[in-house]
């Protein structure tokens, strides 16, 4: 009995340890789908404008902080740099900053990202996955809605596709976490990438 | 009577044994989950030089294959260069340390 009862642990530590070693970060990383269920993230490493290039305000614009949602900068218009936005479900949502990214270098900021290449306002930005947010300061955010940009300036807000503009249709995921007002360390998932 | 005592000993230093053996197994088994976290995926929108990214990550200490399949027990992740822009595949989840790493090697390129 003894005998049957050890045999039946090992098959189960050996089809356990076979569950294991073909999971996500053990082996087929390439081919693990994007799934929610999936513990994977994706992150772009993008350069930071403020929103006015003009350099009065260049001079005093602030970093950007950590959980703050961005939209793709159309002045730089290069796919790497990144913005701020004060418009509501803005369409051009690129994710969310996951660490504090610094303002551009005054006076040595060029265009676009290759002028700028090595500069202290790059950073990283998560497009897919699990992922924290900070919410608007008005308002309540349910379980399950859709995540977009919010008239507050790095916030987020839900999103409602608008029937009528198509500037307004920018969805960057879902909320895993209701949250009232200003609502920090908001759990979402981005479905950008 | 006796023997039928004994045989109830038996059966509960059988079911104690198991039951050790089945804690022990959770134990394992929780272990493995842990190091079977998400893998992630770092994209860098610009092109670079891959030796010289392998040789600074491992002068910080971070072992970057440029291949997949060269992948050992010391392995953090691989590149993957599509020539305007290359990926970084991890083979667990990165940390903030690790993002600002990847930051200040592919910065200085």
């Amino acid at each position: 009995m003894k005998k049957i009862i050890a045999l039946i642990v090992v098959a189960l530590f050996l089809g356990s340890t076979a569950f294991a070693l073909t999971g996500p970060g053990i082996g087929d990383i390439m081919g693990q789908g994007k799934l929610p269920s999936d513990a994977h993230k994706v992150f772009r490493l993008v350069r930071y404008c403020p929103p006015d290039t003009t350099d009065a305000l260049f001079s005093t614009a602030s970093s950007l902080t950590a959980d703050s949602i961005v939209i793709w900068d159309c002045n730089s218009d290069d796919g790497v740099t990144v913005t701020t936005t004060t418009t509501s479900y803005d369409s051009a949502v690129a994710g969310v900053i996951v660490g504090t990214i610094l303002t551009p270098d005054y006076g040595t900021q060029g265009i676009s990202a290759v002028d700028a290449i090595g500069k202290r306002n790059w950073g990283w930005l998560q497009t897919y996955g699990l992922s924290e947010v900070s919410g608007m300061t008005l308002g309540t955010v349910a379980v399950k809605s859709s995540l977009a940009t919010s008239s507050q300036c790095g916030r987020a807000g839900s999103f409602v596709a608008s029937t009528t503009n198509p500037v307004l249709q920018g969805n960057a995921g879902f909320y895993l976490d209701a949250y009232t007002a200003a609502g920090t360390d908001v759990q979402v998932f981005l479905t950008l990438d | 009577m006796i023997a039928q005592k004994n045989g109830i000993k038996d059966w509960e230093r059988v079911y104690k044994q198991a039951k050790k053996l089945v804690k022990a197994g959770l134990v394992m088994v929780m272990l493995l989950l842990t190091r079977n976290v998400g893998a992630d995926e770092l994209i860098i929108g610009r092109d670079c030089q891959p030796k010289n990214l392998q040789i600074q990550f491992a002068l910080r200490g971070y072992q970057l294959d440029l291949d997949g399949n060269d992948r050992d027990e010391n392995s953090w992740g691989f590149l993957k260069n599509e020539g305007n822009q290359f990926k970084i595949y991890t083979y667990k989840s990165v940390d903030t340390r690790e993002l600002a790493m990847v930051r200040e090697v592919v910065n200085g390129q």
